[in-house]
């Protein structure tokens, strides 16, 4: 493979605080509509754009990427000069991103995820568009065979609800907004602020007095976190074939992952709220320092767990218990919740006589806390692990909401456990298995001797 | 191969310790009066070297043909269980202070994660280190 340039993008990181520096002015004129004001700051920011010109183009023009001796070879640099290699045998899985902004410039972002050993865990290298094709076909190629799961239909509707990650959304929209208005000033805050007092309005006719707005901002959240999901999973497939999973879709920003089947080190399936509404779970991959933690492969059902081991056979459901809840503790399981729920329903006690309009509020945090007292008692019966004929080892687990079920096929483990005297007089201890993705799995309360007849070679 | 902890390894730990006891007691100097701040100040340095010791006592690191196993702590007791394959690096950390006392830290680098092994002697690090990094490598 012949050596190709960087795309001047990947260098932006650079310059970005100067361009924006320049941006920001003529883009508050453009808005104002005022466009002798905004030519007037292009002419005044014309020297800082050049500069940043000059900067790009020196970058660009000593920057190379090539093969060699079976390693992808980088170097760049104009004062210093840096040239690093890393071994394609390393390679456990490789993205190609290109969001709406690389797309205009027709550029891609290539990430290449190695395998745990090494001391780095990823590069992420910007390249023109047929050129990071071309290295990422060289690196692991594209799985000629297609077809493995492209959801369509409902299940594509249960794909995107099972994708979407409300609490994520809203974090990034929260913190987005915030950068938003310190750049482009309070007009836009009071558009957000106007939209979601509509709603509140609206939803006050069928809620009680109270609860509208907290409501009209979870709904918010929800339809955001759904929209960000139907963009990112927009003509979703994933196949495998030739020892490469592929997963592409994505229509603001199209993502296409190629995973080594070989390198695979975990699957894991969520078992959230919604998934046992819509009796469909949601499937990760992880594999070396790759984590795929944003978007899952597929989702199946109780019933098509067929086409689950067509394309991840890696998955191996517990085919045991998984734990004996008799040595466990209780309380261990449910301190947490239970405060909580005892916390919000002394509050409600006490807000039903002297602050009657929070009291909504609190039955809706008391909700959330019996949810999570559920789900945690669902742990205290089912929490532990087990190893599977397939010489894997699976995990199960419940945190908060959720309850995860993993197989971990690596044999790359280490364990912590730990031991209070009283769980260690009990014949129990917590474990932690740590894989080479730096996922930690903390299983509570399972036997000792289980853990030390655990061996490495799975 | 079993290694512990030595005594000096557990001065260490204590003298370490004992620093943070010191600007613990400075803050309360500042905060309470000298009385409030001389107090403490004995008190954690006392804890501090009683926690050193205790450090000490619970402390083992083993390396057999597979694996390396290192157990710490009193009350609160943690074994961590790690294939020798999984070691990715051994990084040894002494300090003017480690070094007139003969000891050092060690950090364990494997796949999963790192872990450190505060208070070994210098030839108990070098002896750790060699099994892990050298015999693993086949030199």
């Amino acid at each position: 493979m012949k050596g190709i340039r960087l795309h001047p993008m990947h260098f932006i990181k650079y310059i970005k605080y100067a361009l924006l520096l320049c941006v920001i002015p003529i883009l508050q004129a453009i808005l104002a509509f005022d466009i002798a004001s905004a030519w007037l700051a292009f002419t005044q920011d014309l020297l800082i754009l050049l500069g940043c010109g000059g900067i790009l183009a020196a970058f660009w023009q000593s920057s190379r990427v090539f093969v060699e001796g079976n390693a992808v070879w980088v170097r760049w640099g104009v004062l210093v000069r840096q040239l690093s290699g890393y071994p394609c045998g390393q390679v456990c899985a490789v993205e190609l991103c290109r969001p709406v902004l690389l797309r205009l410039v027709g550029a891609t972002q290539l990430t290449v995820y190695f395998k745990a050993g090494s001391g780095l865990r990823r590069l992420r290298l910007t390249l023109p568009r047929q050129e990071a094709g071309r290295l990422a076909d060289f690196l692991l190629p594209e799985p000629k065979k297609l077809g493995g799961f492209e959801p369509a239909g409902a299940k594509r509707l249960v794909f995107i609800l099972l994708s979407a990650n409300m609490i994520a959304t809203g974090f990034v929209v929260v913190l987005a907004a915030r950068r938003t208005i310190s750049l482009f000033g309070t007009g836009l805050r009071d558009l957000a602020l106007g939209g979601l007092l509509r709603l509140e309005h609206l939803l006050a006719a069928f809620l009680p007095a109270g609860l509208s707005l907290l409501f009209a901002l979870l709904l918010s959240f929800f339809a955001l976190s759904v929209l960000d999901s139907l963009l990112r999973t927009f003509r979703f497939t994933a196949c495998r074939a030739g020892g490469v999973l592929l997963c592409r879709g994505g229509l603001l920003t199209y993502t296409e992952r190629r995973i080594l089947v070989s390198a695979i080190s975990s699957c894991t399936v969520r078992i959230t709220p919604a998934a046992r509404l819509l009796h469909y779970y949601p499937v990760y991959l992880s594999a070396g320092c790759f984590r795929g933690e944003d978007l899952p492969v597929l989702v199946s059902s109780r019933r098509g767990e067929a086409s689950l081991r067509r394309l991840v056979p890696e998955f191996c459901p517990p085919d045991q218990p998984l734990c004996s809840p008799r040595r466990k503790s209780l309380p261990q399981y449910l301190w947490k919740p239970g405060a909580a729920c005892l916390t919000l329903l002394a509050l409600w006690a006490v807000s039903l006589r002297v602050l009657p309009a929070v009291s909504l509020f609190l039955g809706v945090g008391i909700g959330f806390a019996a949810l999570s007292l559920l789900c945690q008692l669902e742990g205290f019966f089912t929490e532990g692990f087990c190893k599977n004929e397939n010489r894997s080892l699976t995990l199960g687990y419940s945190r908060l909401f959720t309850r995860y079920l993993v197989t971990v096929c690596t044999d790359d483990l280490s364990y912590t456990v730990t031991r209070l005297p009283t769980a260690a007089a009990a014949g129990r201890c917590d474990l932690r298995v740590h894989t080479p993705s730096r996922h930690t799995y903390h299983l509570r309360g399972v036997e000792f001797f289980r853990v030390q007849q655990l061996d490495f070679n799975l | 191969m079993n290694f512990t902890i030595s005594r000096k390894g557990a001065l260490l730990v204590g003298c370490w310790l004992t620093a943070l006891a010191a600007a613990a007691g400075l803050l309360l100097w500042l905060l309470g009066g000298i009385c409030w701040g001389a107090g403490s100040f004995l008190l954690l340095s006392a804890a501090a070297f009683c926690f050193g010791e205790l450090h000490r006592r619970g402390y083992w690191v083993r390396v057999t043909e597979r694996e390396l196993s290192i157990e710490r702590g009193f009350f609160y007791r943690v074994l961590q269980r790690i294939p020798r394959r999984c070691v990715t690096g051994v990084n040894c950390f002494s300090s003017p202070l480690s070094r007139r006392l003969g000891v050092c830290a060690v950090l364990i680098h494997t796949t999963g994660l790192s872990t450190p092994v505060i208070g070994l002697s210098i030839a108990d690090s070098e002896r750790l280190r060699a099994a892990l990094i050298l015999e693993e490598a086949g030199e």
